[in-house]
């Protein structure tokens, strides 16, 4: 957990980014997940296919690992 | 039902709140190892109180497959399609949500609870998702074969607005298999042409570390890049890596991505063994390989007859290459993808 202090106190120390420079960052294309459905779909393909799953927070179940 | 209650819900919400979105997609793979999956989903939201948002998503995907997997346990063409059912609600920063999966030979109850906190002037979000599920394990042809599978994990992530041009999130994560963990129908063949059904550890605690890094470019343009480093006590480490860049044009954002994965194999796993041992594996996906994929994407973002649409087209090209695993060196492919959303 300390990397999550790191973080935040990196945030409280740094001048805030103000709403109105955040235009950019409102676009679909700068979203971390902009279509949870297609997300969950792709994701599916690569945990059914490889060893390593997780790290995405998608969800799911069954195994589909044919 | 299944239908009827996504019908319930769309009902819903819409009598509640006009803030309904709803999204249909439908994805095609199919590889050089005779596989072939159709997935298709349909899944809707809305409020139904001023801080109470619902939703609910039904998958089905249609597998017909005669795989070196199939063909090396003797059972020839499989064709099975498996259903899956999820419904959440959101209150506030929290989510929960539950997943229904069922296919002829496993059933799965999956919970999941999440969290997010914003905080420094929603310069920093903090956030943790809890899963938890239970597999029922059964096999076709054996009407006494029956294990469970038990699974936990828990996420959490910070994603921090560094610059008016820069989003990151690092990422730690953890989960814990307990119970039935091999394929019922895969065996392995040792010593002097002998066999025995597959047999790994009743247990896998895994661990992932994932960072990602949006960074809008010049105009309307942004690089997307992600890292994830995996590894678990089956002795198998991963590397993935992937870049997607997105240019916008007009309504349209075409983008362009690839993605590279790399692990190593399980310490019990080896191309051949002399003599029986306690846990033997036929499965190409615990042993070292390498894989990657490319591919475009065109996504439309207007209104169309007066509703805010969402039309997504995505292809992807991918090949696999299994240094160790005989019966399969190579697998190469396609997925192609069509989703629609709709903002009611």
């Amino acid at each position: 957990m300390t990397w999550m202090f790191v973080i935040f106190a990196l945030a409280a120390g740094c001048a805030g980014v103000k709403p109105y420079q955040r235009e950019r960052l409102a676009k679909p294309k700068m979203q971390l997940s902009d279509d949870p459905q297609a997300t969950e779909m792709t994701e599916h393909v690569y945990e059914s296919r490889e060893g390593a799953a997780g790290g995405t927070a998608s969800g799911g179940g069954g195994c589909g690992c044919n | 039902m299944r239908l009827q209650l996504i019908l319930l819900v769309l009902a819903r919400v819409a009598a509640a709140d006009p803030d309904v979105t709803a999204a249909a997609r439908t994805s095609v793979y199919a590889d050089s190892d005779h596989t072939n999956v159709v997935t298709s989903a349909v899944g809707a939201s809305g409020n139904v109180a001023s801080d109470v948002r619902i939703d609910a998503q039904y998958l089905v995907d249609a597998v017909s497959a005669a795989s070196v997997d199939v063909i090396t346990a003797a059972t020839g063409r499989i064709h099975d399609v498996r259903n899956e059912l999820t419904t959440g609600v959101t209150v506030g920063p929290v989510h929960a949500a539950y997943i229904y999966s069922d296919e002829h030979d496993w059933t799965s109850h999956t919970g999941a609870l999440g969290v997010t906190h914003d905080l420094a002037d929603h310069q920093l979000t903090l956030g943790a998702t809890a899963t938890l599920g239970i597999n029922h394990v059964t096999k076709m042809g054996d009407m006494d074969f029956s294990r469970k599978l038990g699974t936990g994990g828990l996420e959490v992530y910070a994603a921090y607005t560094a610059t008016p041009r820069d989003v990151i999130l690092v990422g730690v994560g953890g989960s814990y298999l307990s119970g039935y963990q091999a394929s019922p129908y895969r065996f392995v063949v040792y010593g002097d042409l002998r066999a025995v059904f597959e047999r790994v550890p009743a247990t896998r605690p895994r661990e992932t570390v994932t960072l990602r890094w949006n960074h809008h470019l010049f105009r309307d343009s942004a690089l997307r890049t992600q890292v994830r480093g995996y590894r678990d006590d089956w002795g198998i480490w991963a590397l993935t890596a992937s870049a997607e860049y997105i240019v916008g044009v007009g309504p349209v954002d075409l983008g362009a991505h690839v993605r590279g994965y790399t692990q190593s194999e399980a310490s019990f796993y080896l191309p051949y063994y002399p003599t029986e041992r306690k846990y033997m594996t036929h499965d190409r996906e615990l042993t070292r390989f390498r894989d990657g994929f490319a591919g475009i994407t065109a996504v439309y973002l207007d209104e169309l007859f007066g509703q805010d649409v969402r039309i997504e087209l995505d292809v992807d090209a991918f090949a696999f290459r299994f240094d160790e695993f005989a019966s399969l060196r190579s697998r190469t492919g396609i997925v192609a993808g069509l989703g629609v959303g709709l903002a009611l």
